[in-house]
């Protein structure tokens, strides 16, 4: 059937190509649209406990997601020197206006935060200093005061004064809207920029992370992509030295990009920093189809008497099965990425499954169209040094090389395989950029600083109305913040309980005994009230307006998930054992978030990874006809996924949400280069050829063609060097390895077992016989002597 | 805080002999703002008024006893509110002492402390209830419409079958106004503000509704307000459930005599 397709589209090449570009130019103008999303509540499944938990959290005490400005005093100043601190009251006042466009929730600085203070007559709820400082007296009493309060100093400002906090409560629609959260991103930069120097700002939090991930992504994709296309374009004339085999295939690749990208644009699918990749997979990884068919078709151009239409249907008849083969093992590997935890990462498997079979189907329709338009080509190419190379190594392998090989292939798989307890798994955002990245350097001063950056809740249900003014649940909140201050991965906390001790403790003349919760409920709303009357505000970030519920909020280090996993968990002991009856409380947070990526990583890695290795076998299996076949396509795969597993552990690389896909690609992709090498080297031997003989001719054709593809890959790959994500690049060579190992796999450990075991499959072929009313599936040898020797 | 507008219009719903036809708005007005709904020409009176404030589908009730007195000369207006309701708060009081000009001054008396403190630095214009949109201002003197806004009368409307005068406000060029626009609807007989709108940037934000318009001895005014924060998404009902004129003791006014304060 492929054969008359092609030679269709060989006869009609003008018609097949207006129809090709009709569907780009659709695709195209929907690629053009495509969206981003960085919002990693919205990257995972809206039903899963940990995100509802979130949402309902959010809608009660609005939204966590804060920007942190730290603002560094200069080298020997200090944050409360006059100068530093009327700047720092004018950029509050600065970022204020952005409560005003609706972009901020609410401002929060030393500068501006409402504070109770006291005579033993007056109480007064207010700013430490209503108005900046005019001299360096103000700025003397704004320091005394400052660092007296027990909710300000060491949260808002350091003691030392060697900087201060500025918390951007950003507004919940914000979060969640690209355009908005540039407009917010850009107003405080603006706002920084023009009072930097020589105070220094390093800028943190969750929408800080979301931001900069997004304008990576789009430099990474305008950046990234024209460079995979140089490196390939090279690659590939280096490879064939003719404008034909750098053309094809690259077009193909690009068509795919078009098509799939504009695929994912009308699925109504955004980009995430996983998707990203795709377009950049695709123009490695599709390339291999147009490779294989370019190879073959100047392999029989170059003596081809015929007609060209002819030589075309003959390409693609001999190339349709294994490059189909290879197309469906690599989508089948991306598509067990559907059984991820992930979206995004779910969306990458299916769109890259998508691109692949784009990149199949064009390189069956878009190559032979081309060139049926093109006179046939009679260059010979560099064909001479693949022939006394795939010699020596056939020669090489014919004798102990295959022992050598397994022997070798064996102690390196025991090696890698003893290193992977040791692997890591990381879900925290900020770990996928640079080191060197302002998100790294912000993330790093605040935490050493300030204790934390990721924002961690408990929400306590009191059950009924004004629950919490009952001084049994807020003495509950405060024994659990002192539990939680207690340990070493949390920064600060706050909640209800602080401001009714602040409070208590000034209305009792700054008397060290009452800062403590009232014993009784009318007391404790009474301090409220006072609270209230006096110019405070109850905020809704710490309780509910009805006084049911209210909230602990809780920075927590970004430490390992071990440590943020005993920590979570010790907390839930202490709830569990100290909460009053009639209550209960949830953990939330970005924390959780974190903590539940990473079980799921780990759940959908070893999910993605036996379920590609057993689809992609399968699928070889079948197209073989062979169940040997299959698992000996997988023999490379298992050394590759091993090796790079076992790599990672060695280089401290963590699992994380881009390296977690590296199995699924490994198998998809690396599987291609065992068909290839199994397809010919069976061909060759069904043809009669020795082991060796045939090994020869497959190191000279499709060994060569793996060779390209492989080293195209590889290349293609390690541009993810360059990308703005740490994770990125890490995820960039680690496949770049894997495409070396899985392919000197598949030239090296194929034939060697094939040179040990000599497998049946290889010299038989899948028969499919009438038996009665059924069929029968049965092997008949190939070789015309060995059949004749059966029959008698 | 917007909204004391709204409340304050309501709240110091007038009363008054009827005028000769042919009233401008700035006439209209005067007879607006001559009384404060306590009743200033009563000298010193006692009013119990019931507050609820609703807010993301949960209503909070109060009860307040309010004892006023008004300042003679250059002495303060001042005002009494005793929590009745809610229970953890009741018996607290919050006194006012308003001058004509100039900032208020405001003692809490918290009883199950047993601590009277002044408040200190509080705008005058700041919320009692927190949601209520009722400011101390409101409840000692009620709102000077024409502070920030110029009136001019539009027309005449029969509301609730009350022929009333429509008055639209503009900002006064400079001045901080809260709306860019305020409709008020007077009625003609006794001068209550009975209905009103406010807009910004052409918006409607909040509105207000007065009812419940009877005779209590003191004068004819309503005794139910609805108010509505569009903006806000808040809505308080405020009812008059009844206001005597009657002799108040100076220590209830007196700061330093609320702990042992015996309220009649």
């Amino acid at each position: 059937m492929i054969r008359s397709i092609a030679l269709a589209v060989a006869r009609h090449p003008i018609r097949t190509l207006a129809l090709l570009l009709l569907v780009t130019a659709i695709f195209g103008a929907f690629a053009l649209r495509v969206e981003y999303l960085t919002d990693m509540g919205k990257m995972l499944p809206q039903d899963n406990p940990v995100v509802e938990r979130l949402q309902e959290a959010e809608e009660e005490f609005g939204s966590q997601s804060s920007v942190m400005v730290a603002m560094a005093a200069p080298e020997g100043g200090s944050v409360f020197d006059l100068s530093t601190l009327r700047k720092l009251y004018r950029i509050t006042e600065e970022l204020e206006a952005l409560e005003e466009e609706g972009l901020a929730e609410e401002v929060i600085s030393v500068a501006n935060m409402e504070v109770v203070q006291g005579t033993a007559t007056a109480l007064v709820v207010g700013p430490i200093l209503p108005h900046p400082p005019q001299t360096e007296e103000d700025a003397a009493a704004f320091r005394a005061r400052a660092l007296s309060e027990r909710q300000v100093a060491g949260t808002f400002v350091l003691e030392d004064g060697s900087a201060a906090l500025i918390m951007v409560r950003v507004a919940p629609e914000v979060s969640s809207d690209q355009a908005q959260l540039a407009r917010l991103m850009k107003g405080i930069e603006e706002v920084l920029d023009r009072y930097r120097g020589p105070e220094e700002f390093y800028l943190t939090g969750e929408p800080v992370i979301m931001h900069y991930m997004a304008s990576y992504m789009r430099r990474d994709l305008g950046f990234l992509l024209p460079i995979v296309i140089l490196v390939v374009l090279t690659v590939l004339f280096l490879s064939f030295r003719r404008l034909r085999g750098v053309a094809l295939p690259l077009l193909v690749v690009l068509v795919a990009v078009i098509w799939t990208m504009g695929l994912i644009s009308l699925s109504g699918v955004k980009l995430t920093m996983i998707s990203i990749f795709i377009p950049v997979l695709l123009v490695a990884v599709g390339s291999a189809y147009g490779i294989h068919v370019a190879n073959d078709y100047f392999e029989r151009a170059a003596s081809w008497k015929g007609k060209k239409e002819e030589l075309i249907a003959q390409v693609m008849g001999e190339m349709a099965g294994p490059v189909f083969a290879a197309a469906l093992t690599t989508a089948a590997g991306f598509l067990t990425l559907l059984s991820a935890f992930l979206p995004p990462i779910r969306e990458f498997g299916l769109f890259s499954a998508c691109g692949v079979l784009f990149a199949f189907f064009l390189s069956l329709t878009l190559i032979p169209a081309i060139l049926a338009l093109l006179p046939v080509s009679r260059e010979k190419g560099a064909k001479a040094s693949s022939v006394s190379l795939g010699g020596r190594l056939a020669g090489f392998m014919d004798r102990r090389g295959a022992t050598v090989v397994l022997v070798l292939s064996l102690v390196l798989f025991g090696l890698f395989l003893s290193q992977i307890p040791r692997l890591k798994v990381e879900s925290n955002m900020a770990k996928y950029f640079r080191a060197d990245s302002p998100i790294i350097q912000g993330l790093n001063f605040v935490e050493d600083r300030f204790g934390g950056s990721v924002q961690m809740s408990v929400v306590i249900d009191t059950g009924r109305r004004d629950g919490l003014k009952d001084p049994e649940a807020l003495k509950f909140m405060d024994a659990l913040q002192e539990y939680m201050e207690g340990q070493d991965v949390v920064g600060s906390s706050s909640s209800l309980a602080d401001l009714v001790k602040e409070t208590n403790y000034t209305l009792h003349g700054d008397d060290d005994s009452y800062y403590t919760i009232p014993d009784t409920s009318r007391a404790v709303a009474q301090v409220l009230l006072m609270y209230e009357l006096g110019g405070g505000e109850v905020l809704e970030s710490m309780a509910t307006r009805n006084f049911q519920k209210g909230r602990i909020t809780v920075t927590v280090r970004s430490v390992n998930v071990a440590r943020q996993e005993e920590f979570l968990a010790g907390v839930h002991t202490f709830i569990q054992e100290n909460i009053p009856q009639g209550m209960s409380a949830y953990t939330t947070g970005t924390l959780e978030l974190y903590l539940e990526l990473s079980y799921k990583l780990v759940h959908s890695q070893l999910v993605s990874l036996f379920s590609s290795l057993g689809a992609v076998g399968a699928i070889v299996a079948a197209l073989m006809g062979s169940l040997v076949a299959g698992l000996i396509s997988l023999a490379p795969l298992a050394l590759a996924v091993v090796g790079n597993f076992g790599t990672m552990a060695l280089a401290g690389a963590n699992l994380d949400m881009a390296t977690v896909m590296i199995a699924s690609i490994v198998v998809g992709v690396g599987v291609d280069y065992s068909v290839h090498v199994i397809t010919r080297y069976r061909r060759e031997r069904m043809r009669g050829l020795s082991h060796r003989q045939a090994l020869e001719a497959t190191y000279r054709t499709a060994g060569r063609a793996v060779v390209y593809n492989a080293v195209t890959l590889t290349a293609g790959f390690l541009v993810l060097l360059l990308s703005r994500f740490g994770a990125m690049s890490t995820l960039g060579w680690l496949v770049a390895l894997t495409m070396v190992t899985s392919s000197v796999g598949a030239l090296l450990v194929v034939p060697a077992i094939f040179g040990l075991t000599n497998p049946g499959f290889l010299t038989r072929r899948a028969v499919i016989r009438r038996a009665g009313r059924g069929l029968r599936l049965s092997w008949e040898p190939a070789d015309p002597q060995e059949k004749d020797e059966r029959r008698s | 805080m917007k909204r004391m507008v709204l409340v304050s219009a309501a709240v110091l719903g007038l009363w008054a002999w009827a005028l000769p036809q042919g009233l401008t708005a700035d006439e209209i007005l005067d007879r607006v703002e001559e009384k404060t709904f306590i009743g200033v020409e009563t000298g010193s009176m006692m009013a119990t008024i019931s507050l609820a404030v609703t807010a993301e589908g949960e209503t909070t009730g109060y009860t307040f006893k309010v004892f006023f007195q008004e300042g003679e000369g250059e002495e303060p207006d001042k005002a009494l509110v005793v929590y009745l309701e809610p229970e953890l708060v009741s018996g607290t009081m919050f006194l006012t002492w308003t001058p004509e000009e100039g900032d208020a001054r405001m003692w809490l008396y918290l009883p199950d402390l047993g601590i009277v403190k002044e408040l200190v630095g509080q705008s005058r214009e700041q919320e009692f209830v927190s949601g209520s949109g009722i400011s101390y201002e409101d409840l000692a003197q009620g709102f000077k419409y024409r502070e920030d806004y110029k009136a001019e009368l539009v027309g005449e409307e029969v509301v609730d079958g009350l022929p009333a005068y429509l008055i639209v406000l503009t900002p006064k060029e400079g001045a901080e106004a809260d709306y860019s626009q305020v409709k008020l609807w007077v009625e003609k007989e006794y001068f209550n503000v009975i209905k009103m709108e406010s807009y910004s940037d052409g918006e409607l934000v909040s509105t207000m509704r007065a009812s419940e318009l009877s005779d209590d001895g003191l004068g004819y005014i309503p005794h139910r307000f609805e108010f509505q924060d569009l903006d806000e998404g808040t809505s308080s009902v405020l009812d008059l459930l009844e206001r005597v004129r009657a002799e108040v003791p100076a220590d209830y006014f007196d700061p330093g005599k609320l702990p042992s304060l015996e309220v009649m």
